[in-house]
């Protein structure tokens, strides 16, 4: 709940920016611009990542820039960080066997990415679809007791995603918000489990010059 | 721009929490089962249950071994054995299968290669490792195939339950104890779901 609340002051606050900016006008964006966003992820596990942890993830950020080829085309750079996390109670098969008790399993992925985005308007709204696609340190470990086993190495990340900026000028700059839903596929394996895959929610203030 | 930016700070440090294992886990039990593959668990009638524990304490600077009496668990694994169709046998007399118990006692050190963590700043350090104590105190089953054992060799296991946590490190002081502090019921519940992971063990 508290999440949330931060997250409607966010826009609330940039709303009321939006309010005093008499001057704005719905302009396209000039080649050569720059736009850095600071986004927050949430982000659920899917396909077989899911048998792993299936918990929702509230933490996880992405810094990104975005550098205008054209008016709706622009190429950029992200890094992010998402964390995955849980505790659970269950049985787990081993070869003639089986092992129950509760077991803690933990995920970090820290993805770099080469970015492209495609906008389908140059007004102040802007719709976009987009890709990333690059590289990602992936760490997990599991624990049973004090019996514990890890996994770290470098993976692929591809991320398709769609998603809405709105931006409006304050003085020499632009300042904005984005909100997008990203799939994001890697080859990173955590504990018996490959290719971890997400489906995440990005909220995002994004700034322009 | 200056409330902005703490919005943006809240949202980014909402995102960064450092982790850490759940006690409940640490200290949590762990009940692990296997069987020899290829046992035919039908062709088996009887069994008996060695009401003495086998100890292995390293408590000490130096390990023991003894013997203490486990009798107390007796009747739970007697209660598993006679529902899934098997016929008990008093110790000592000839049975097809013999259950033994084990205890293992001790501390151990341990490492985690690869250390990460929050301190001011999320860092990794992959040839760093990170090293601490354990007590461990372990309740092993064992069921040997007395029926097809050859005198003088070694006796086959037919299956193996290692109930990890439940002795919690001290099975009251090991071989130099009486036996009072030690947790009957969360060992029973041990042993009862090994059985219940064991769906196997049952003679139709």
């Amino acid at each position: 709940m508290k999440s949330t609340t931060r997250i409607a002051v966010a826009f609330a606050l940039l709303s009321t920016g939006a309010a005093r900016a008499q001057d704005w006008t719905s302009g396209p964006q000039r080649p050569n611009e720059m736009l850095w966003g600071f986004n927050w992820e949430i982000a659920q596990p899917v396909s077989s990542f899911r048998s792993y942890v299936d918990n929702l993830s509230l933490r996880g950020f992405s810094v990104e820039g975005r550098t205008f080829l054209r008016e709706n085309l622009s190429l950029g750079t992200s890094f992010s960080w998402n964390r995955f996390a849980q505790t659970r109670s269950g049985s787990t098969e081993i070869p003639n066997g089986m092992v129950t008790g509760r077991v803690f399993r933990y995920a970090d992925m820290l993805g770099l990415r080469a970015l492209a985005h495609y906008y389908l308007n140059s007004g102040p709204v802007k719709p976009y679809l987009g890709a990333g696609i690059g590289g990602v340190w992936g760490y997990a470990d599991q624990q049973v007791a004090d019996i514990f086993t890890s996994q770290a190495h470098f993976a692929f990340i591809a991320s398709p995603e769609i998603g809405v900026m709105y931006l409006v000028p304050r003085g020499g700059a632009e300042l904005g918000v984005n909100v997008a839903l990203r799939y994001t596929y890697t080859t990173v394996t955590v504990g018996t489990q490959k290719d971890s895959q997400t489906i995440s929610a990005v909220l995002g203030l994004v700034f322009g010059r | 721009m200056n409330a902005r930016c703490a919005v943006l700070a809240t949202l980014l440090a909402l995102s960064c929490n450092s982790y850490s294992v759940p006690s409940d886990v640490v200290n949590g039990v762990v009940v692990i089962t296997q069987f020899t593959p290829g046992t035919t668990w039908g062709s088996y009638l009887t069994y008996s249950v060695d009401p003495s524990v086998a100890v292995v304490d390293e408590t000490g600077a130096v390990t023991v071994s003894c013997s203490v009496d486990g009798s107390q668990l007796v009747p739970t694994i007697e209660s598993n054995m006679n529902a899934r169709g098997y016929e008990n046998v008093p110790f000592g007399e000839a049975a097809d299968i013999e259950i033994k118990m084990d205890a293992l006692l001790g501390s151990v050190n341990t490492y985690v290669p690869g250390y990460c963590g929050w301190y001011p700043y999320y860092y990794c350090y992959p040839g760093w490792t990170y090293t601490g104590s354990y007590s461990f105190g372990t309740l092993v089953l064992t069921m040997g195939d007395t029926k097809n054992a050859t005198p003088g060799g070694k006796l086959p296991l037919l299956w193996t339950n290692a109930d990890y946590g439940v002795l919690a490190a001290y099975f009251d002081s090991g071989c130099t104890g009486s036996g009072t502090s030690v947790n009957w019921v969360k060992i029973r519940a041990a042993i009862d779901q090994a059985f219940s992971d064991s769906p196997y063990i049952v003679r139709p």
